[in-house]
């Protein structure tokens, strides 16, 4: 008996690892539905990205000191001596703008196809709150190299979670861990950022892959018909997910991390002058903020009497509570595109809104050259 | 009618269990929670010497925000200049006489009041006390 297979028998019997393995085996190789194409592989993209972003994130960690006074010398420290470390720290920027792309796109896709539908509600809640923890990594993250766009960046964002009734104003003191963005705060978001969030993350990440595997892949049927005829009967005709579907997964991931690893080295990540006393011109958040930004500029000081950024962020609660608990709302037991037009009209207005919002405040209090002359925008995105 | 079965021993247990339970969370949770909310700041002074007022006014930092102190005829006013929408700095804009705020276009007139934009308050007001050669500012 070969050395190997002794050493595999004594450690079967103290935990049973052949039987798990071959279990595992057989359950990845299950059929998945016969839509299953490349379009499904942005969740797995995902993912990979994930894994990315933690190897970075733990590489930068070994330089970065959590201080206002010391942060951001040792950010440009990471850029300037470590080896690599600009591309480290690129890889890092970068990828977070492309997990939180993918999510988006993630969600759009399965929407698109129905996937929210009966049985799997609840894989889309626990993804909604992925995209929430993804979201709060990058809030979070962004304000510790300590520049003067990541720290009144986190003034104002936190300042805005402040006028949500009820739990807001708590939450932005024990955000804060006092007034205003100081040595409390950049603790609380380093901690939050490379301890609490990142937990949360992987155990709603593990249960949303937990009931991905429970459930399968959605097929194109209705819910009506899985429930009749069962998804294994749908799945007939479909290719094996492993090793089938997860090479083209695989190549996705490859491709995306390829996609940053240029974008990290042909567009290095530049470093903004440290946090001064003074608010400079045009902060603005983030992409992926920049729509909730933009849209609160338009409600007035008092609006009824009441507070009008109170009542703007109420109607916003609304919007991301539809949006978590999507399929309790669009609940027609169909799947196929082309019997949802209400719900898929409903979807794209609500995507067209988000990209609007998002480009007046890309473009807002700016002035941009384009088709020959230059182009003076007001607070509201408004040219003049 | 028929009669309410007595509890088991066994769900003795598990209540006994689940109350363990609950009260291990609750009252560690507690405990952390009541550490990670931040104690309310006394109140601090900040001082300016009479002799660095340059043309009637002061810029200085209490507790990490600036505010700005003016002698006007009235008697010395003293405001945060930290903007009561987002606490974004505002910074004195002498061309409209203004405080103009660079996050969301606030604007203020020369006494802290709201001329435009989505401030929902004026600056807000800081004490200021004579103290011979200088003014103690506390806030």
């Amino acid at each position: 008996m070969s050395v190997a297979k002794r050493l595999g028998d004594w450690f079967d019997r103290r935990t049973g690892w052949r039987g798990m393995r071959a279990e595992a085996v057989a359950g990845l190789a299950k059929p998945v539905p016969p839509r299953v194409g490349w379009g499904f592989t942005l969740g797995s993209t995902a993912l990979g990205l994930l894994f990315l972003q933690v190897a970075t994130g733990v590489a930068l960690a070994l330089h970065y000191q959590p201080t206002p006074e010391a942060a951001h010398g040792s950010v440009a420290r990471i850029m300037d001596e470590v080896r690599l470390g600009w591309v480290v720290r690129g890889m890092h920027v970068w990828g977070a703008h492309a997990l939180v792309a993918l999510v988006l796109a993630h969600a759009a896709k399965v929407f698109v196809t129905g996937g929210h539908k009966r049985p799997r509600e609840l894989t889309w809640i626990l993804g909604a709150g992925v995209m929430f923890v993804m979201l709060g990594l990058a809030f979070t993250g962004h304000l510790l190299p300590w520049t003067d766009q990541s720290y009144w960046g986190a003034v104002v964002g936190v300042e805005q979670t402040r006028i949500v009734p009820v739990v807001g104003p708590p939450t932005a003191t024990l955000l804060l861990g006092g007034e205003t963005v100081a040595a409390p705060t950049l603790t609380r978001f380093y901690v939050l950022h490379l301890l609490i969030l990142p937990a949360i993350l992987a155990k709603l990440l593990f249960l949303h892959l937990w009931l991905v595997r429970r459930h399968g892949v959605s097929p194109a049927e209705s819910a009506d018909e899985e429930d009749a005829r069962g998804h294994a009967a749908l799945c007939a005709g479909g290719e094996p997910y492993a090793p089938n579907h997860m090479l083209r997964e695989a190549i996705a991931v490859a491709v995306a991390a390829a996609a940053v690893l240029t974008a990290a080295a042909l567009w290095p990540q530049e470093l903004g002058p440290r946090a001064g006393a003074s608010t400079p011109e045009g902060v603005r958040p983030e992409w992926y903020f920049l729509a909730v930004y933009q849209y609160l500029k338009y409600w007035p000081s008092q609006l009824l009497g009441l507070p009008g950024e109170t009542i703007g962020i109420c109607l916003l609660s609304a919007a991301l509570g539809a949006f978590v608990f999507l399929p309790f709302l669009d609940r027609s037991p169909e799947r196929r595109p082309a019997r949802r037009r209400v719900a898929l009209v409903a979807g794209a207005l609500a995507v067209l809104l988000w990209g609007t919002l998002t480009a007046l405040g890309a473009v807002s209090d700016r002035s941009i050259p384009a088709f020959g002359k230059t182009w003076t925008f007001d607070t509201w995105g408004r040219p003049r | 009618m028929p009669e309410t079965p007595e509890p088991s021993r066994r769900d003795l247990l598990h209540w006994t269990l689940a109350a363990w339970g609950a009260g291990a969370v609750a009252g560690i949770g507690g405990i952390l929670g009541a550490s990670a909310v931040p104690r309310p700041q006394p109140p601090t002074t900040a001082r300016i010497p009479k002799a660095d007022l340059k043309d009637g006014s002061a810029t200085a930092s209490l507790r990490g925000t600036p505010f700005t102190l003016l002698i006007t005829p009235a008697g010395p006013v003293a405001f945060s200049l930290a903007c009561t929408h987002a606490r974004c700095v505002v910074a004195w804009n002498a061309a409209s006489s203004e405080f103009l705020c660079p996050c969301h276009g606030g604007r203020f007139d020369a006494a802290g009041r709201v001329v435009a934009g989505p401030p929902p308050a004026p600056l807000r007001r800081l004490e200021v006390a004579d103290a011979g050669d200088a003014w103690e500012i506390r806030g």
